[in-house]
């Protein structure tokens, strides 16, 4: 019932919606920056150490044609490590779904691949694979395919047991089950491990770049620390959180798409 | 159609749970029979040994002529408790859900199976909605036609209007015992509702708190139609009551 009233609700009332979740994290960061630009401009700190925003903005719209050019090969990192592990975690957690034994040999395991510091590892990548896409894929894969693997393990598990006897009733076979049942009623657990390996995801292809890399934003940021560019660096790692928000927000707009019974 | 034999179920576990105990009935090919019984003796346990989902702990169960458990299941159309509709799925997705499990047909013609019998089932026009639209009767409603339409020898109906307002039973009731041949050759209803059972059914098991066993078998009279005269409909009820051990106030 409460289904069709919001299938009521008119488009004036979407947006409506739509402003109160944008407006309060819009007004605090505005109010934020206005802070930070008096900051700088009444303390007269010099801008190597703490550069305006607007100042930061300024630079940025300068140099954006290098900022678009490995926020791209970024961009492209993060996509490429996040379809290998969506792909590696639906796996996984259709093996533990599926096999009690691959639970209990899967599950130390994935934990354990969780505590693997990332410091250590990245730079041995890249001995290993150089410095073109597959260690920072390997990173990403690390950071992202946890969170997906258990969101959609117990999204499996979470299947209402009488509906799976209502299968069997049918005498559904066991694909069956997954295809029809298991696997889109797990479909919205799937995008919260989704959601939240988004927001890892970049940063995981920014710290592999920082451990070897010809382009992107995370060689760019340490080129320009090193050249005391300080608003650059700004400039970059503001990048990278819009990118990661748009990431977000692409998520969930494939998710109303696919599970619009919710 | 079904014989049950000195069926006897114990749940095993941390605390043992017997919950039936010898029970023995029979249900007729074209016979429609009620099992009214109090809360927690254990009707919905006699459906699940019945559909073969569970194994009893001794005695014989054969339907369809079937003893076997995984072949008995496909003899059986349960409706369960619950509706279990999949809110992903459209009301017409899931009335086809048992066909195109089946796979007797393809999907195509599974939908074109369901709806065909929309309108029977009051539904039409709502093929595209989603369950969450639709009232408690209508979700009733597909749950049943999902049973049906597998066309399985014999009808479960575990309490299906159980949470239903009394107008909305009524109606589902008359419209229950014109539809319900349809597909299937004899059904076996659990209920609460003592004039449910005595409305819809040729006969009544009574069953006793658990353990649950079977205290009384009551015949309920047809004329000609098919309907129970008032005084006949009484006269089953005080019996069925009897046998429930609930005082009458007559
Ligand atoms: N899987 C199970 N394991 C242990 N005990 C169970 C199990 N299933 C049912 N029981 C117990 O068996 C008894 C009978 O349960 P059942 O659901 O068959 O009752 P019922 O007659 O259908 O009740 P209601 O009218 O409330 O639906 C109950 O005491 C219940 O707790
Ligand atoms: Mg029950």
């Amino acid at each position: 019932m409460s289904a069709s009233v919001a299938a009521e609700g008119s488009a004036s009332a979407r947006t409506g919606a739509w402003l109160a979740a944008v407006l309060p994290p819009a007004l605090v960061l505005v109010g934020l920056f206005l802070i930070w630009e008096g900051y700088v401009a009444l303390s007269g700190i010099d801008a190597v150490t703490l550069p305006a925003p607007s100042r930061v903005l300024e630079s940025a719209l300068r140099s954006r044609d290098v900022l678009g050019r490995n926020a791209l090969v970024t961009l492209y990192e993060t996509l490429a490590g996040l379809s290998v592990s969506i792909v590696l975690g639906i796996a996984l957690a259709l093996a533990i779904d599926a096999f009690a034994p691959a639970r209990r040999a899967l599950y130390p395991l994935l934990v354990g691949s969780q505590t693997i510091p990332l410091v250590v590892i990245a730079p041995l990548l890249v001995l290993w694979f150089g410095f073109d896409l597959t260690p920072k894929v390997v990173v990403v894969t690390l950071y992202t395919f946890f969170p997906i693997t258990v969101a959609f393990a117990s999204g499996l598990a979470a299947t209402d047991r009488e509906a799976l006897t209502l299968m069997r009733t049918l005498g559904a076979s066991r694909l069956q089950t997954l295809r029809l049942l298991k696997a889109p009623q797990a479909l919205p657990y799937l995008f919260t491990g989704l959601r939240i390996a988004v927001t890892y995801a970049m940063v995981g292809a920014v710290f592999a770049e920082w451990s070897g890399a010809r382009e992107g934003l995370g060689i760019y940021v340490l080129l320009m620390k090193n050249s005391f560019r300080t608003d650059l660096v700004f400039a970059a790692v503001f990048l990278i959180a819009l990118l990661s928000l748009g990431l977000f927000f692409l998520v969930t707009a494939v998710e109303r798409l696919l599970v619009r019974w919710r | 159609m079904l014989s049950v034999e000195g069926v006897a179920k114990t749940f095993v576990g941390r605390r043992p749970v017997e919950a039936l105990r010898d029970v023995s009935l029979h249900v007729e090919a074209g016979d429609f029979v009620s099992i009214v019984g109090p809360s927690g003796c254990g009707k919905s346990t006699l459906f699940n040994l019945i559909a073969g989902i569970e194994t009893p702990s001794s005695g014989r169960i054969a339907a369809g002529g079937e003893t076997d458990a995984d072949r008995r299941r496909l003899s059986c159309g349960y409706m369960f408790q619950k509706d279990l509709l999949f809110p992903w799925r459209s009301v017409l997705d899931n009335a086809a859900l048992g066909l195109e499990v089946a796979g007797v047909c393809g999907r195509a013609e599974a939908r074109s199976r369901a709806r065909e019998l929309l309108p029977r089932f009051g539904l039409e026009g709502f093929e595209g909605h989603r369950p969450a639209e639709l009232s408690g009767g209508m979700r009733q409603r597909v749950a049943l036609l999902r049973t049906l339409l597998l066309k399985r020898p014999l009808l479960l109906l575990d309490e299906p209007f159980a949470s239903l307002d009394a107008l909305t039973r009524r109606e589902l009731q008359d419209w229950l015992r014109s539809t319900w041949r349809t597909g299937s050759e004899a059904a076996l209803l659990v209920t609460h509702d003592v004039r449910e059972a005595i409305y819809l059914s040729d006969r009544v098991y009574v069953m006793s708190p658990r353990p649950g066993s079977i205290v009384a078998e009551v015949a309920v009279p047809r004329g000609a139609g098919g309907s129970t005269g008032a005084l006949a409909a009484a006269e089953v009820e005080t019996a069925v009551l009897r046998a429930l051990q609930i005082e009458t106030a007559a």
